[in-house]
């Protein structure tokens, strides 16, 4: 019998799951060229990406692949140094985020009653909140330092996986083999985080690829409205110095944009993929 | 039904006061004196002194917290230094010019995005279900204010088709029904933009709650009646699929907001993003924080016009409420 084959294979096998899948491999092959692009960007960036190199708004050329802006910097240059920031950002939040939103849901759903209660009022509250006008606030407000910008985003993104792992916990904390560990006398504590959590992650696997994406998206936006950090190159501040010259210089939108777009790309195939390979454990 | 309307509100309730603590609380935690953020960066001393008397700057935190929430319940949430009148009002001068851009995108955004995801999500393989799929995950992933600068050259550079900045042709001083067209022609461009990434979120989850849908008990017995594969699909699923749906698209008023925004500055749209833009640049301060609690308001009321709504498509909402 020919099964379909996320049924077909052990949910341990779940990268075959997902190499089987084109869209994932491109998205993950995207990915990885970025990563590389971020870790060697002092390499590969052909000139200071503050530095005038070039006459200003000069065209694309051989000289200057992506032109150069008003200032005759390099557009290349900035580009490549501008996956840093977004890879900062993005890596950043989702891992702060995924780290609050596991503790709330794991105590949520697990010692649920009165702290169950509370803990998803205040998430169902948070959740209400317009993120990007109080990241806008506190960043104008406290600064805009590349790592402050990434923590206090992912104290805005929590409550996503916060309520995924909850009720994933829901459906798990009764099963059989917890109730067996119990039976043997494992601490609570031990149950929550070794039982429980490993059973239960999968969805937040995902949930964290596409705050990656959000991440990225979010910060883009604030550098656009010239709230980014002052001291690195990010997208968002490119295409916000371009906004001046969209009719004399297509070129000082296009390429960052292009970048952006690619990466967000990237990430949304990355976490469509990891749906499928890990489907017997989610239910998205 | 009324029941059910008054307990949501009681419901909201600590939300607002949430909002209204995490405000205050920011306004404490910020570098410097309180007073700058409550009173703008104006450097007026007299003011100032007026301003620590009313928020009652040297009593307790307590105190502050009940001054502060009792002003905004009266309606005064500060006062603009570079506008040079109530924050409200001028905030409230700019929602119109928003809320159309909003809603036009919204509209469009629904009637497209619903409709290529149902095309979609009735042919899980095939080749146009794997062209809308692709599309919308594109759409998804564009930055807004980069569709934006790429529709504005293209669209309105390149081709001239619609006009680069602003809602309407005031040199022009249309009249009536001119008028009407004049901004809608302005109105075309940005309302599109903003539709793009809507529509790519609808798309999907339109599309993936459809395919989950059709393999569900209710769908087979349908099919097993002998019905068309349209008629399933019209009446029995997309019924289901909707309430998903419209969750999602309550849920992303924030987003649709934080959107509209950043297309405004793209396109000199002279709504709240303008304003948001130009009080940061003033750092205006009191204009900043009014603007995230309009924000965080208009959130939560469209959520409760959600829900209220919900009981419209789904009836065994309405049952359990009662």
């Amino acid at each position: 019998m020919n099964l379909p084959l996320e049924y077909a294979l052990p949910p341990r096998h779940w990268f075959i799951r997902y190499a089987h899948q084109p869209g994932a491999l491109v998205g993950l092959g995207i990915g990885l060229v970025i990563l590389l692009i971020a870790i060697f960007a002092n390499i590969i960036a052909p000139t200071n990406p503050k530095v005038t190199v070039a006459d200003a708004l000069h065209a694309p050329s051989l000289a200057h692949w992506f032109g150069a802006d008003d200032l005759g910097r390099d557009t290349f240059s900035n580009v490549i140094h501008g996956t840093r920031v977004a890879l900062i950002v993005g890596l950043v939040t989702a891992l702060t985020s995924t780290l609050i939103g596991t503790l709330v849901g794991l105590v949520s759903g697990y010692v649920g009653g009165w702290w169950d209660d509370l803990l998803m009022r205040v998430t169902e509250t948070f959740q209400m909140l317009p993120r990007f006008f109080l990241a806008l606030l506190l960043v104008s407000l406290f600064g805009s330092n590349i790592m402050w910008v990434a923590l206090m985003l992912g104290l805005t993104f929590w409550t996503g996986p916060a309520r995924l792992l909850r009720s994933q916990v829901l459906s798990i904390k009764n099963r059989e083999f917890v109730i067996a560990a119990r039976s043997i006398g494992a601490h609570e504590l031990a149950i929550m985080f070794r039982h429980v959590l490993p059973n239960a992650f999968a969805p937040v696997v995902v949930s964290a690829a596409r705050q990656i994406a959000g991440a990225i998206l979010t910060e883009a936006g604030l550098s656009f409205l010239g709230l980014g950090d002052p001291t690195l190159v990010s997208w968002g501040q490119l295409l916000n110095n371009a906004q001046r010259f969209i009719r004399t210089a297509w070129w000082l939108f296009v390429f960052p944009g292009a970048a952006l777009a690619l990466t967000i790309l990237s990430t949304t195939l990355i976490a469509d993929g990891l749906v499928a390979a890990l489907r017997p454990q989610t239910h998205e | 039904m009324r029941a059910y309307l008054v307990r949501r509100l009681l419901q909201l309730a600590p939300v607002v006061l949430l909002i209204l603590a995490i405000n205050f609380t920011l306004i404490q935690l910020a570098p410097g004196d309180p007073v700058l953020i409550l009173a703008g960066d104006s450097g007026n001393e007299t003011y100032y002194a007026e301003m620590r008397a009313k928020y009652g700057l040297d009593r307790p935190a307590y105190e502050q917290f009940a001054r502060y929430v009792l002003n905004i319940l009266r309606g005064d949430f500060g006062y603009s230094f570079r506008y040079g009148q109530p924050v409200f009002a001028v905030i409230l001068e700019r929602v119109p010019a928003t809320l159309l851009l909003m809603l036009t995108a919204q509209t469009i955004a629904i009637i497209v995005g619903i409709g290529l995801g149902m095309i979609a999500g009735s042919r899980p393989s095939g080749n146009l279900g794997l062209f809308i799929r692709t599309g919308a995950a594109l759409g998804y992933a564009l930055p807004v204010f980069w569709i934006g600068q790429l529709s504005i050259l293209f669209f309105a550079y390149q081709l001239g088709w619609f006009p680069v900045y602003g809602m309407e042709s005031l040199r022009a001083g249309y009249t009536g029904i001119a008028r009407v067209f004049d901004i809608a022609h302005h109105l075309a461009l940005p309302a599109l933009t903003l539709a793009v990434v809507e529509i790519g979120l609808l798309v999907r989850l339109t599309d993936a709650t459809l395919r989950d849908l059709s393999g569900e008990d209710f769908a087979r017995t349908a099919r097993a009646k002998g019905l068309r594969e349209t008629i399933v699909v019209r009446r029995h699923i997309l019924r289901n699929a909707l309430l998903p749906v419209v969750t999602a698209i309550g849920g992303q008023l924030g987003a649709l907001l934080t959107g509209a925004v950043l297309v405004e500055i793209v396109f000199a749209w002279p709504g709240l993003g303008r304003l948001l833009y130009d009080a940061m640049l003033a750092r205006d301060y009191p204009l900043l924080m009014a603007m995230f609690l309009v924000s965080a308001f208009g959130v939560v009321i469209g959520n409760l016009i959600t829900d209220l709504l919900y009981t419209r498509i789904d009836p065994r909402v309405r049952f359990e409420a009662r």
